[in-house]
């Protein structure tokens, strides 16, 4: 048996070839969420619906304060010939007219119009900047087109829901983020100073977390001026929501900032002379960022169901500034609930927006969870 | 390093570190007192829990709650350390004193690679900008013995063997030239190959740029190959401290005596069992009265018991706490009941 000598040609140090091919935590976490059907659908359909909050003004055809006597208007239908019955491949849509008999819409027949795509009508800022005034459809020839309908003052309930949407997306994002800051900052001090620093902070949550929450919104609610800008509610909302929201978070934080404060590297970079502030943001709290990342996602929908059931009793965002929770308002007695099925649009929203981020939230928890991985 | 050489760099007088646990005191570190020179090594050494890395993290004032330095002063180029605020003894932590971890494998931050503790290092103690920075990085990376330190210095800690990990960390201890740099267990968590080559790249930098090591270490044999002088500490105190031969040569405390017996030699007689130091370290919250030693001690007398000896002189910088004081060569008196104290 010969045996002959393997030539070797691979350096000593040809370990480090495989750097370009050990993947980033963040690379190793996409892969892993990427098997995730139900996180990824949740992803999807978020992406979409903050799409739409930011192009609300160009997708709604309407005003969002514009009435007109169609009042509980059924959604548009949309037919596919033209006012003369042949058949087009160009969406039209027909008049709608109430019969004050049963008091029921009926599409005119022989009034059907085209649809229109890019029509310029109501200016608007898109993100509070840029002036447009182009809106992606709409109706022709005077013929209006609701395609979810209209509410009780005869206001297009599509376009309300894209406007509502900036409002009821935005403040769970906002609210987690002030939360966010506040509960990282709190969490991470308390755990990496231990001691009477900890205690303290950690009574001020306690006492925080036993604020029943609900009715110290309702209560501030009512304090509030009816007469309030509607921006200022908002606002006023969110700090109300992140400063009750906090507390929870902190005391999680505070527990990881606890335990990661005796690694040594933390020690090592103490040694080194590094500040402590400097220390807690770059060296204690990037350890519980996995968890605050999850819990974020997972805290979000209870702030847009914080939100919706505020304005729902009516104490929250006030009519005629559209969201989705006091939109809901308008679907509370039991004639709306049966005959009126479009009204209902808004809700389906808020459970589409909710699941979407529960999916998200649980697939990114089992993503970033390195005891799951495959 | 213009130091005198008579002057010491760093001392340690009467140092007490106190931890005020819910069971009682701890008297971690009871009164030490050390000196460490320019570009010498002293070596720490004793069993685990005898207040070793205590000393250490004193030093550094590191000591987290419940350990509080109750006493002493630590004195760097005359400064007392203990009389500093927080902000000026941050300060001093990287820039005048650098300290080593035992765990080479958990002392970097996993999330970012290796450039970032040697900027963060270079940043906190000098107006460097972050491009310079990073070339100082790759070039104390290419001093400590890392090859190609350009590339590297952007690998991530779990990329790097434990060798290359401690050989990051002693570069980024290094990088701002620290006067002292107390080493804790340098080598503990290494091979033996790699702890030599880990040790002498720690003496070729002493030699380079001055620094006096603080080395801690349990390792008898790490003491013999690299420290100038040597503290042996047995439950929080100095029982001897001497020039390296003469704690090799002629140790006069029973403890540095029993270290030395327990030490594996090649012509111990085969299948004959190693001689060990019976009985356990005492129990920090109940020390025993006088000697801390004289419960495990072959040579202990009715004195022991009742006063503490203090360190007396026996020779040119060697002292010894014992009452006996007696000769390495000499015969173990006959054993005596154990436990018995």
């Amino acid at each position: 048996m010969i045996v002959t000598a393997m030539p070797s040609n691979a350096a000593p140090n040809d370990t480090l070839e495989d750097d370009s091919l050990s993947e980033t935590p963040w690379q190793l976490t996409w892969r892993q969420l990427r098997k995730n059907r139900f996180a990824m659908a949740g992803g999807a359909v978020l992406i979409v619906l903050y799409t739409m909050a930011i192009l609300a003004n160009f997708l709604s055809p309407y005003p969002i304060t514009e009435r007109s006597d169609h009042v509980y208007q059924p959604p548009s239908a949309v037919v596919f010939h033209d006012d003369n019955g042949r058949f087009s491949m160009w969406p039209h849509t027909e008049r709608m007219a109430l019969n004050t008999q049963t008091q029921q819409y009926n599409s005119l027949s022989g009034s059907a119009v085209p649809l229109r795509l890019f029509v310029r009508g109501e200016p608007y800022r898109l993100l509070g900047l840029l002036p447009l005034n182009m809106h992606l459809f709409s109706g022709s020839g005077g013929v209006p087109f609701h395609i979810l309908g209209t509410d009780s003052d005869g206001r297009d309930v599509f376009s309300r829901l894209m406007v509502g949407s900036q409002i009821s997306l935005t403040i769970g994002i906002v609210a987690i983020s002030i939360t966010f800051t506040i509960g990282l900052l709190m969490g991470g001090i308390a755990g990496y100073y231990g001691g009477p620093v900890d205690n303290i902070l950690m009574r001020i949550c306690e006492v925080i977390m036993s604020i029943p929450q609900f009715y110290l919104l309702i209560a501030l609610a009512g304090l509030l001026p009816p007469t309030l800008d509607p921006r200022l509610t908002f606002l006023l909302i969110i700090v109300i929501l992140s400063f009750v929201g906090w507390a929870g978070l902190a005391r999680v934080i505070r527990g990881i900032a606890l335990s990661t404060r005796e690694l040594e590297y933390v020690q090592a970079a103490r040694a080194l002379g590094v500040s402590d502030l400097t220390i807690i943001r770059r060296h204690v709290l990037p350890s519980a960022f996995t968890y605050a990342t999850v819990s974020a996602t997972l805290a979000i929908p209870g702030y847009i169901l914080a939100e919706s059931g505020l304005s729902f009793l009516g104490l929250g965002i006030k009519i005629p500034i559209p969201s989705w929770g006091n939109m809901l308002t308008a679907a509370q007695n039991l004639e709306v609930l049966t005959s009126k099925f479009w009204m209902l649009a808004p809700g389906v929203m808020i459970f589409v927006t909710v699941l979407a981020f529960n999916f998200l939230g649980d697939g990114l928890r089992d993503a970033l969870d390195p005891k799951l991985r495959r | 390093m213009a130091q005198a050489a008579t002057e010491p760099l760093l001392q340690v007088n009467g140092l007490r570190t106190h931890f005020f646990t819910d069971q009682g005191v701890v008297p971690a570190v009871d009164g030490v007192d050390l000196e460490i020179f320019a570009g010498k090594t002293l070596g720490v050494v004793g069993e685990s829990g005898c207040g070793k890395s205590v000393t250490g993290l004193s030093v550094m004032r590191l000591v987290a709650p419940p350990g509080r330095i109750v006493e002493g002063e630590i004195l760097l180029r005359g400064e007392n350390l203990l009389s500093l605020s927080d902000r000026e003894m941050r300060d001093r932590r990287g820039g005048d004193l650098g300290m080593i971890f035992q765990e080479p494998m958990t002392s970097l931050d996993p999330l970012y690679p290796v450039s970032d503790p040697l900027i963060e290092a270079l940043q906190a103690h000098s107006k460097m900008t972050k491009k310079d920075a990073l070339a100082e990085g790759i070039r104390l990376l290419g001093a400590v013995g890392i090859p190609e330190p350009e590339r590297r210095i952007r690998s991530y800690p779990h990329q790097l063997s434990g060798g290359m990990r401690q050989r990051v960390m002693i570069a980024v201890a290094l990088s701002c030239k620290p006067a002292v740099l107390i080493a804790d267990e340098p080598t503990t968590a290494l091979d033996v190959t790699v702890q030599a080559q880990i040790l002498a790249l720690l003496r070729d930098l002493q030699r380079d740029s001055g620094t006096a090591l603080l080395l801690i270490t349990h390792n008898l044999g790490l003491v013999a190959e690299n420290c100038d002088t040597v503290a042996v500490m047995y439950a929080g105190k100095v029982v001897e401290r001497a020039p390296m031969r003469a704690i090799f040569r002629e140790p006069r405390h029973p403890y540095t005596q029993g270290l030395l017996r327990a030490v594996p030699r090649l012509d111990h007689p085969p299948k004959q069992p190693l001689p060990t130091i019976a009985g356990m370290v005492p129990n920090p919250l109940r020390l025993p009265s006088g000697c801390r030693f004289r419960a495990r001690c072959p040579w202990a007398i009715a004195k022991c018991a009742t006063e503490e000896p203090p360190l007396m002189d026996i020779g040119p910088g060697h002292v010894s706490a014992c009452w006996v004081q007696p000769d390495f060569e000499a015969p173990l008196p006959a054993a005596k009941k154990t436990g018995g104290a």
